[in-house]
Parts: structure tokens; C-alpha cells; sequence
């Protein structure tokens, strides 16, 4: 099996490779852009591949709901997943397409949509049929002193890019595999057993990714 | 010896045209530093424009802005144009830094006070939510705030009540507040006088002669209203200041069926006109801007002040108002500074990816 994408495919690889699997991985940062990699150098990358490697392709691509995090004078904000959601009191409320349309932004931003058309044609060409599939990002972790309208925030637009993330998939026919459901605590963050740092998952998180792949047949 | 002897040139008409129609001084002027609040009809867009174009310290205080730090933003190669864009666009689409706060074109004094009224709790309006035909919300009083509709009606409460307090927050700590009155004819719930900006039906709801009626203002209703929203606001906030105007754009349209849209509007204009130099006169520390004259008075120097549509004013002409605006008012010059970014010191994403890639 091939990962490959950003940094979340390698807990999944080491994982993959201490259960047993054949697997490879392909580290799609670019020469002078980072995590904005081109189609270009994607494909140029994919050249580099051993004649070894086969699939299925598990493609990663980085989470953006920390970006939310991120931004400078960070001003929490809020709005409505669901009919029956809550809010963090006192926080502004957004239309929920506007987080929508934002998280479509940032992807175009990064060239997904462009990214897994192009990896499709990619796989395709060099094995015939297309065994791919797209892993979600982690769902997002808690860290210590975390303002609590940051978490409401956070998890809600994790949940938001992986929405947008799936539907591009769907679209374009490549499957879309959610987190296992035993890694999420009962908020739904990254439970802490398998968390390292602000942003990953660990090596446990890995094997737990490897036996669901397992367990929906894709492996 | 005459009681025009001793008037200065702008009094009088030849000598004032000769010297393109000056504007008199006003009664104070604005510091840099004060706070400005403003709010209004669709012109008062434009100032609240002009007043943000031109680094004024205007008061927004319901806003979308998501900037990232520049060493982020350059770390990941984000296309700061196209995010910087998209802000820009969802800020047009959503109502977003158009006024102070999120209350959308506000066309009377009826309605500026019971906007205050509500921010402070004191005045609870029956009919404040309407539904839409989609089977969405609106907020009646704001019904086009939010173009998407609001899908519950828990999610428009908490939308209003955090605006609600931002417009609290507003009118506690302005300097000066700067308000355009529009209209005079005004639709009204005959259950508790609650005012509203757009007829019902035409965004949400449903019009019905039992529960709305019609309005024309009068002269002494707009003087009384903001009396009482003058007293209000001085209640929270004794030394502020107000500068009043009146939007020189025509109604769109009239509902009433006995005169035309032209009537209409030189009546709305002339009652609000007359209302302001009745409220200049009975109140302290209110200034009257006369964007309305500098616009209409185009026609007597032979300059088109509207666009084609006869209606709504040039660039030219609202860049000739608040150039007049800011000479009266703005005696000390006002610096614009960049915004300044501060590194929040959350993201180690890359040092992270680094750290598991070791792993391997």
C-alpha cells in the first residue's frame, strides 16, 4: 500500500509496517511552497515511486480546523452545526455556510480539489484500476488551558472540512474513511491516549487507523 | 445699518455661489481618538465607508475578520489574496462591518431609539421574528442581515442577543455618534408600535392590516423620537455627541397609492429636514451635516450628482460630502496606521510533522 499526502499518514505507515503490511509512503511537500504543493510536483513526486509500490492509496491531507486556532487576535466565534446545536454563550454566531465557504477556500487555497483529481489520473495510469481512498484528518485535540469556546469551535469545524472533504471525494468517486470511532473521546476530540502534540496522531492512533482499514476490507 | 450687515459671506447666496457654496462651522469638531458609531439609511453606508476608508476610529464591533499572522500565512504559501478576498466578499454578503454593529439601514428616529431601547432591555417587542417563504428566519427588525436565513429560531435569538449587547457596548462607549435619517414612511406593529425597516411580506412574514400599518412621520414625531433617544443614550453615556443628516438618495418606492415616488420623497426629505434643524435647536452637543444640501445643491452649479438611475449619488459627489465632512469636522490630522499583528504562538504544525517524520 501506498500513503501518502501530509504529515497525519505517518503514524498510519509506521503502523502499518509494524503490523506486517507492505507499504510505502510519499511525503507530499513541495520544494519551495511546503504543504502548497502544484499538481506539477505532485506528479513529479509520484515519478520518484519504486515500480514496487501497490495499492490501495491511502491519501492524507492536512486537517484545517486548527486554523481556526491560528488566527492572530484570535476572537472566538460561533455557529450552528445542527438544528439541535449549542453555542458557547457570548460568542458572535456566523452563518454556518460561511464556515462552509471558508473551509472551501482554504482547500483551494492548499489545491485539494486539484491534489486528488490529479492523484486519481495518477493511480489510475499506473495501475489500471483505482484502489484510493482518503483518510480524514484526526479528529482535533485538546490541549491544556484550551479556552473552551475554542473547543466548541474547533470540533465543530473539523467537522465542517471533513463534510467539505467528503463531498469532493464522493464526487469524484474516491472513498471517504473517518477516524475510528474508538480514537474520539466523548466530545469528540482526539482522546488523549492517542494524541502526541496539538496537531497528531500517535502510533496507537496509527494501528487504530490500520485495523479499520482492515476491517473495511481496503487492506 | 441692516440686520445683514454684520453676516458673514456664506449667508448670503451670490457671494456664497461665487465661493462654491461653503458649509458653515460646526459646533464641535472630532479628535482622532473619539470613538464614532455610526448609523442610518443606505447612505450612511457610505459614510461609515468613507469614515473606515480614511482610518477614522470608528467603532465594529460585530465583525468577520480572520487574519492569520504573516509567519503563518507565509509558512503554509496561503494565497493571502485570495483569503483577503474571500473576507472581503463574505463581509459584503453577510452585512459585515457595513455599520458599527450588525442592525443593517436604520431610517428613523423611531427606530434608532428603539434599537437603543432594545440593546437595553427596556422595550421587548411581540413581533420580532418573521419566516420566510424557504421556511427560514429572519430577524425582523434586521431582515436582510443575513442573506441565508436563520435555520431555528434558537439560532437567531443567540445571533440577536449577541448583537444586541454589541450595540449596548456601541452606544456605552461612542464619542460621537453619527446618524443619517432616510425615510419617514415607516411600517408599525399596532400591537406595541414596533417599528420596522422593511414593509412585512417583502423579505419574511406576511402583511396583514390587523397587526402592521402604515406610517408617514411627521415632523413632530421625529423630533420627539429622538428626544427620547437623545435622553437615552445620555442616560449611558451623558457626554456624547451626535451629528445628524439626512440621506439624499430618493425613496425606491412609496406605499402610498394617492401621490407618486417624487412626492414621497421631497416630502420625507423636507419633514426630516425640518425635523433636524428642530432637534439642532432644542438639544446641546447635536450638530447638523448637510450631506443632503452639498448633494441636492449640484444642480445649482451644474453638476450631475446622481448616477443613471437618478438616484443613487456619484462616487464624485459622496467623495465631495465627506471631503466636506472632514475638513469641518476633523481639525487635527488622522494618521492610518497598519494593523498590528501579533504572533499567537499556537501553531507548531510543521516542528510537529518534523518530529513524527523522525520517527519513521
Amino acid at each position: 500500500m501506498l500513503f501518502f499526502g501530509h504529515s497525519h499518514y505517518a503514524v498510519q505507515y509506521k503502523a502499518a509496517i509494524l503490523q506486517g503490511c507492505k507499504a510505502d509512503y510519499l511525503y507530499l511537500v513541495g520544494d519551495t511552497q511546503a504543504y502548497k504543493l502544484t499538481v506539477q510536483e505532485m506528479a513529479d513526486k509520484f515519478l520518484t515511486l519504486s515500480t514496487e509500490v501497490e495499492p490501495p492509496i491511502i491519501f492524507n491531507i492536512l486537517g484545517i480546523e486548527s486554523f481556526w486556532c491560528m488566527w492572530n487576535n484570535y476572537k472566538p466565534l460561533e455557529f450552528f452545526l445542527h438544528e439541535n446545536d449549542s453555542v458557547y454563550p457570548g460568542c458572535p454566531i456566523v452563518p454556518k455556510n460561511l464556515i462552509v465557504s471558508f473551509t472551501k477556500t482554504i482547500n483551494s487555497s492548499l489545491h485539494f480539489p486539484e491534489l486528488l483529481l490529479k492523484a486519481k489520473s495518477l493511480v489510475k495510469d499506473r495501475w489500471g484500476t483505482v484502489s484510493m481512498c482518503h483518510f480524514a484528518a484526526p479528529p482535533p485535540i485538546y490541549w491544556e488551558n484550551m479556552p473552551p469556546q475554542a473547543v466548541s469551535l474547533v470540533y465543530k469545524a473539523w467537522v465542517v472540512a471533513n463534510d467539505v472533504r467528503r463531498e469532493i471525494c464522493e464526487t469524484n468517486g474516491i472513498r471517504f474513511i473517518d477516524p475510528p470511532e474508538e480514537s474520539r473521546d466523548q466530545n469528540g476530540f482526539l482522546h488523549q491516549k492517542f494524541t502526541t502534540g496539538r496537531h497528531h496522531g500517535n502510533l496507537d492512533y496509527g494501528h487504530a487507523c490500520i485495523n479499520k482499514l482492515k476491517t473495511l476490507g481496503i487492506i | 445699518m441692516n440686520p445683514f450687515d454684520t453676516l458673514p459671506d456664506n449667508c448670503f447666496w451670490r457671494r456664497s455661489f461665487s465661493n462654491g457654496l461653503p458649509i458653515s462651522e460646526p459646533k464641535f469638531s472630532i479628535k482622532p481618538k473619539d470613538k464614532i458609531m455610526a448609523a442610518g439609511s443606505c447612505f450612511a453606508r457610505r459614510v461609515t465607508e468613507s469614515l473606515l476608508a480614511r482610518g477614522c476610529n470608528i467603532i465594529i464591533n460585530e465583525d468577520f475578520d480572520f487574519t492569520l499572522p504573516y509567519h503563518i500565512a507565509d509558512g503554509w504559501h496561503f494565497d493571502r489574496n485570495q483569503i483577503t478576498h474571500f473576507i472581503e466578499e463574505c463581509r459584503k454578503k453577510y452585512n459585515y462591518r457595513i455599520f458599527t454593529s450588525r442592525y443593517d439601514n436604520i431610517y428613523n428616529s423611531v427606530s434608532i431609539n428603539q434599537l437603543l431601547q432594545r440593546s437595553l432591555g427596556v422595550f421587548i417587542p411581540q413581533n420580532d421574528i418573521w419566516t420566510r417563504q424557504d421556511g427560514k428566519f429572519v430577524d425582523a427588525f434586521r431582515p436582510k442581515i443575513n442573506p441565508d436565513g436563520y435555520t431555528t429560531v434558537k439560532e437567531l435569538l443567540a445571533d440577536r442577543e449577541f448583537h444586541l449587547n454589541a450595540v449596548k457596548e456601541a452606544f456605552s462607549e461612542l464619542d460621537i455618534f453619527i446618524f443619517t435619517f432616510g425615510l419617514t414612511e415607516t411600517w408599525r406593529s399596532k400591537k406595541d408600535g414596533a417599528v420596522y425597516p422593511i414593509a412585512p411580506g417583502v423579505v419574511g412574514g406576511d402583511f396583514n392590516t390587523s397587526d402592521y400599518e402604515l406610517v408617514n412621520l411627521t415632523v413632530k414625531d421625529i423630533v420627539t423620537n429622538f428626544e427620547n433617544f437623545t435622553r437615552n443614550l445620555r442616560q449611558i453615556n451623558p457626554n456624547s455627541k451626535i451629528i445628524i443628516t439626512v440621506s439624499p438618495t430618493p425613496m425606491i418606492a412609496t406605499a402610498r397609492s394617492d401621490w407618486g415616488v417624487i412626492e414621497a420623497s421631497f416630502y420625507a426629505k423636507s419633514t426630516l429636514r425640518a425635523a433636524c434643524e428642530e432637534i439642532v435647536q432644542s438639544l446641546s452637543n447635536i450638530s447638523y451635516f448637510p450631506s443632503y444640501e452639498i448633494v441636492m445643491s449640484g444642480a445649482f452649479m451644474g453638476i450631475n450628482c446622481f448616477e443613471t438611475d437618478g438616484r443613487t449619488p456619484t462616487k464624485e459627489v459622496i467623495e465631495r460630502v465627506m471631503n466636506t465632512f472632514f475638513g469641518l469636522y476633523f481639525k487635527q490630522k488622522i494618521e492610518i496606521k497598519p494593523k498590528q499583528l501579533k504572533d499567537s504562538g499556537l501553531l507548531t504544525v510543521e516542528e510537529e510533522c518534523d518530529n513524527i517524520l523522525d520517527i519513521i
